[in-house]
């Protein structure tokens, strides 16, 4: 039992919500995910990310369109669909009640 | 000093140092193992490769600059280790093969990159490491040959996928291979990205990529019109080579004793000089025929261009055109030489008895046919009846035909007359008779018997002009004609007994019918 570990663990539970979030403002590609990621320090590795997509996808949560890079390859667009929305909302909601849980757990063991 | 190795990922060349490609292959098999169990495989690999060319181009300063190995393992590191895709973290990490060689499996991919159609040859040739053109040019012969080479097609375009990620497309080329390998075809590959890739990015563009297979399948029919051509050509003019010039001895009649040739028979048919002229016009337009055949197909299939093409076809059109209108003079002169019928009739005797015999002699025939090779009877022996001489026989300047048709009529006086009558065709009324009279039919009338033989005979110089010979047999009323101890005439149908045939036809075996 490492430490690493299990914030590793941690991070991966929560970014699936935290790519619906990001693609909940619009659509975006991989690499554009992965630089918010980045900047907001959830993201340690990006092989994580890929898989993750590709399972939304085949969910029917995302769905995607290539587009045509000028610098580089080209790039999939990735789109919420209306399950996606659904999807999300839900787990905005189940994020909102650890969040609270968490928070409360701590006040109690405080006082 | 260092090898490289040229590769494309995702359609994008690169150019690698050997270890740097040796550290990047391992990784992406390692994805493989790592996500075999996943649905999403493909996609994902193929997600990863284009990070990856992203990666590789970040810091870039051209196609032409080397990647080494730290760059890699820099990319490897943001991408995290194949541990990190997997669905399951507990999963214990999946063996890294060490080395590419020690594998041994080996994939059936179709190869979309050098397609023409769903890239199903282009797979097998890969697979077993042969050029793809015996793999095209087989299934071509397949089709031609059983037509099972389309539903081989369809079903491994159906049932096979397509390589989509450079792994798969290195599993479909087969490991192991050496690095030698690897690199002369990835160089192959780098320098087909090169010259298509205007293709791919439209491939991408799209989406769909509708427009381009339609181009394709547009393509390969051009191009299966273009073997068909060439093959069709390549047959006609073999064929009618053989029957020119080797003019083979297939038709089954008899000419000396021998099957004849298509050449010997039309000799018999058409007058000397007109003969020529329809072996002219034949291979005229034959010739013609194949070589336009063979010229479209080789444009269609190379799609070339040359200023003497337009004189080629114009030169074969002309001369398939003198062909066709020798063949055409040849056709009315020798239709009107059927024009006119001539018939000249001998009665050859009467006989005043109760019945008449018919004494059929089939060896009279081969006999007259054979009188050259009488040797062959020498000690007693005679030729069966059923002597099979088919229906045209020619010998020493002579045409044999077999059979002979046999009329009956009611006898105006008490007497049986037995006319032989002979029939001929000719430009002119004078010709046709002259026709008619040189046949000779070898018949008498011995007391009550008629002997006659099953055919007759006239000679070749005259042509075949629809010669014919018939037996009329004018029978008293109430008077029989026998034939192998019954009555053939009034011969009564069994079904219809009110009704008698008076019309018979004698076949060159000696076999009586009547109609």
């Amino acid at each position: 039992m490492n430490v690493e570990n299990t914030q590793a663990q941690m991070r991966k539970g929560v970014l699936e919500y935290c790519i619906l979030g990001i693609l909940h403002q619009g659509e975006a590609y991989p690499s554009e995910i992965l630089d918010k990621l980045r900047t907001a320090q959830l993201l340690v590795v990006e092989g994580t990310v890929y898989p993750l997509l590709t399972r939304l996808k085949n969910l029917e949560v995302l769905t995607y369109r290539w587009e045509e890079s000028t610098s580089g390859p080209p790039r999939k667009y990735y789109k919420m669909t209306q399950k996606g929305q659904e999807f999300y909302l839900e787990l905005a909601r189940t994020w909102q009640e650890l969040h609270q849980a968490v928070t409360l757990l701590n006040q109690i063991s405080k006082s | 000093m260092n090898k490289t190795v040229s590769i494309h990922i995702q359609g994008f060349p690169f150019i690698l140092e050997e270890q740097a490609f040796q550290v990047l292959q391992n990784y992406l098999q390692a994805l493989i193992n790592v996500l075999s169990n996943e649905p999403g495989a493909e996609e994902i690999l193929q997600d990863v490769e284009l990070r990856i060319v992203e990666l590789l181009q970040q810091n870039q300063l051209g196609a032409s600059q080397v990647i080494l190995q730290t760059r890699i393992d820099e990319v490897i590191e943001v991408l995290g280790s194949p541990e990190n895709f997997s669905d399951n973290p507990i999963e214990p990490q999946a063996p890294v093969p060490t080395a590419l060689q020690d594998r041994s499996d080996k994939r059936f991919f179709r190869d979309t990159d050098t397609s023409i159609l769903g890239g199903v040859a282009s797979g097998v040739a890969a697979y077993f490491h042969i050029d793809v053109v015996f793999i095209r040019v087989a299934f071509v012969l397949f089709t031609m040959v059983f037509g099972s080479g389309i539903p081989i097609y369809i079903l491994l375009w159906i049932i096979t996928p397509s390589a989509k990620t450079a792994s798969e497309k290195l599993q479909m080329k087969g490991l192991p291979v050496n690095i030698e390998s690897i690199k002369t075809e990835f160089k192959e590959a780098t320098e087909r990205v090169e010259k298509n890739a205007k293709k791919w990015s439209n491939h991408f563009k799209t989406g769909s990529g509708m427009s381009d297979s339609l181009r394709r399948i547009v393509l390969v029919i051009k191009k299966a019109i273009g073997i068909f051509l060439v093959l069709l050509g390549l047959i006609l003019l073999i064929g009618l080579s053989i029957f020119i010039f080797v003019d083979p001895q297939l038709v089954p009649a008899q000419i000396n004793g021998e099957y004849t040739s298509l050449g010997e028979l039309s000799s018999l048919f058409f007058e000397d000089g007109q003969n020529e002229l329809l072996n002219i016009g034949i291979g005229l337009i034959g010739y013609a025929t194949s070589l336009v055949s063979m010229l479209t197909g080789f444009r269609l299939l190379f799609s070339f261009d040359a200023n003497w093409l337009r004189a080629g076809y114009f030169g074969l059109g002309f001369a398939g055109i003198c062909g066709l209108v020798f063949l055409t003079y040849v056709g009315i002169s020798t239709g009107q030489s059927f024009a006119i019928e001539g018939e000249l009739s001998k009665e050859i005797g009467t006989y005043a008895g109760d019945s008449l015999c018919l004494n059929i002699l089939p060896e009279l025939h081969i006999q007259n046919f054979k009188t050259q090779r009488n040797a062959t009877y020498n000690f007693g022996f005679r030729p069966d009846n059923q002597n099979d001489h088919g229906i045209l026989m020619a010998q020493d300047g002579r045409i044999f035909i077999s059979g002979i048709g046999i009329n009956y009529i009611e006898a105006s006086d008490s007497l049986y007359h037995v006319k032989i009558l002979k029939k001929a065709h000719g430009r002119s009324f004078f010709k046709a008779n002259r026709r008619a009279s040189a046949i000779d039919f070898p018949c008498v009338l011995q007391q009550n018997t008629i002997q006659f033989a099953t055919g007759f005979s006239y000679p070749a110089k005259d042509r075949m002009r629809d010669q014919e010979v018939e037996l009329q047999i004018s029978v008293p009323r109430g008077k029989k004609v026998i034939w192998n101890g019954k009555a053939v005439y009034p011969f009564a149908f069994v079904e219809s007994p009110e009704r008698s045939s008076d019309r018979a036809y004698v076949s060159g075996d000696g076999e009586y019918s009547a109609w």
